[in-house]
């Protein structure tokens, strides 16, 4: 009987251990609840890279800085404040059919490449005088790292 | 709701400097003399900030599409939908104050699209569920809150201080959307710009 009865209780101990240890268990982001809203949740799995790991970051994981930088206005595949930038490396500026280009955009006269995408995120009011685009890409990691991306989404890539 | 106040653009943002000094062609103006450089600079610079300005008011128009959406998509919590109808508002108080500013400089503001415009723009047809509008309003937010402080070189001097303002009501949404989510707080500062 005794026997029977501590046989039954490291059973029971056992099961309770299991149960805990699921319950305890972090599932993957896609399968949690969403916590209210107030709430903060701070974990040690994601850290920022530096502005010099994300000049050397492969061309796939540009599209996260794209949209951080360029998200606001473009899109790959949609015109919205700004044209749609699949197939802009290689095109000419103020090409993008459908898209309403300021008078400086339409006037500009060149090809998207490495250089002329360069000196625009840079400063694109001194390369079209009325543009309508203002934002600067200041630092030069950043703006190599979304040209090699603006490549990949045009198949200009080089291996 | 009150609107933001912007003051009209100084004399001197209007003749293009940034000095507390009046510039020689500034001085020609003033007392009636005839500065073809200066007019033309100032012209110019007039018309780089209507430009910016009309494209700041776009993307209010977006983001302001983007919250009716989202309240009226059948996707959110009652209480979600309350925090969006919060930051529409706010994205209206910009919209207004930017269209002012335009007007003051002179020039058309920019109108809004129609909702299938945003709709197909905004892929809201990919929405399946409240976290996927979330993440989508964060991307606008973080993106809003870069766009404003990148293009504050861009603008005339008057125009800095309502742009970082409106850089910091979209970073303050973005972080209320990131908690939501909940995606950690990121480790290092200068998380925007």
């Amino acid at each position: 009987m005794k026997t029977q009865f501590g046989v039954l209780l490291c059973f029971a101990l056992g099961a309770t251990a299991v149960a805990g240890t699921l319950l305890a268990t972090k599932f993957p982001v896609s399968e949690q609840t969403l916590p209210e809203i107030g709430s903060i949740a701070v974990t040690q799995s994601m850290i920022l890279p530096t502005t010099a790991q994300i000049a050397s970051v492969p061309t796939s994981q540009g599209k996260a800085l794209y949209e951080r930088k360029c998200g606001a206005c473009h899109s790959v595949d949609k015109n919205r404040i700004g044209p749609r930038h699949r197939g802009v490396y290689g095109r000419r500026a103020g090409a993008v059919p459908g898209f309403r280009y300021s008078n400086a955009l339409k006037k500009l006269n060149q090809k998207w490449d490495t250089r002329t995408l360069d000196s625009w995120l840079s400063n694109p009011s001194a390369v079209a005088p009325g543009t309508s685009m203002g934002f600067r890409l200041t630092k030069p990691s950043e703006r190599k790292v979304i040209i090699n991306y603006l490549k990949s989404i045009s198949g200009k890539l080089q291996k | 709701m009150s609107v933001l106040e912007i003051s009209k653009p100084s004399r001197r943002a209007l003749l293009g400097g940034a000095s507390r000094t009046l510039s020689a062609a500034g001085v020609a103006m003033l007392i009636g003399g005839c500065s073809n450089a200066a007019v033309s600079s100032s012209a110019a610079n007039t018309g780089q900030d209507v430009e910016i300005l009309n494209a700041a008011i776009a993307l209010e128009h977006e983001g302001i599409a983007a919250y009716q959406i989202a309240a009226t998509s059948g996707l959110l919590q009652p209480a979600v939908v309350d925090i969006g109808v919060t930051f529409q508002g706010h994205h209206k108080e910009h919209r207004d104050a930017l269209i002012k500013a335009v007007q003051q400089l002179g020039g058309d503001p920019a109108t809004e699209k129609s909702q299938n415009h945003y709709v197909d723009a905004l892929g809201v047809v990919s929405l399946k569920n409240q976290e996927d509008v979330l993440r989508l309003a964060l991307k606008l937010e973080r993106g809003a809150a870069n766009a404003y402080l990148g293009l504050i070189p861009s603008l005339g001097n008057d125009y800095h201080q309502i742009a970082a303002q409106m850089a910091g009501d979209e970073a303050f949404h973005a972080a209320i959307l990131a908690n939501a989510i909940g995606e950690p707080i990121p480790k290092s500062a200068l998380m925007f710009g």
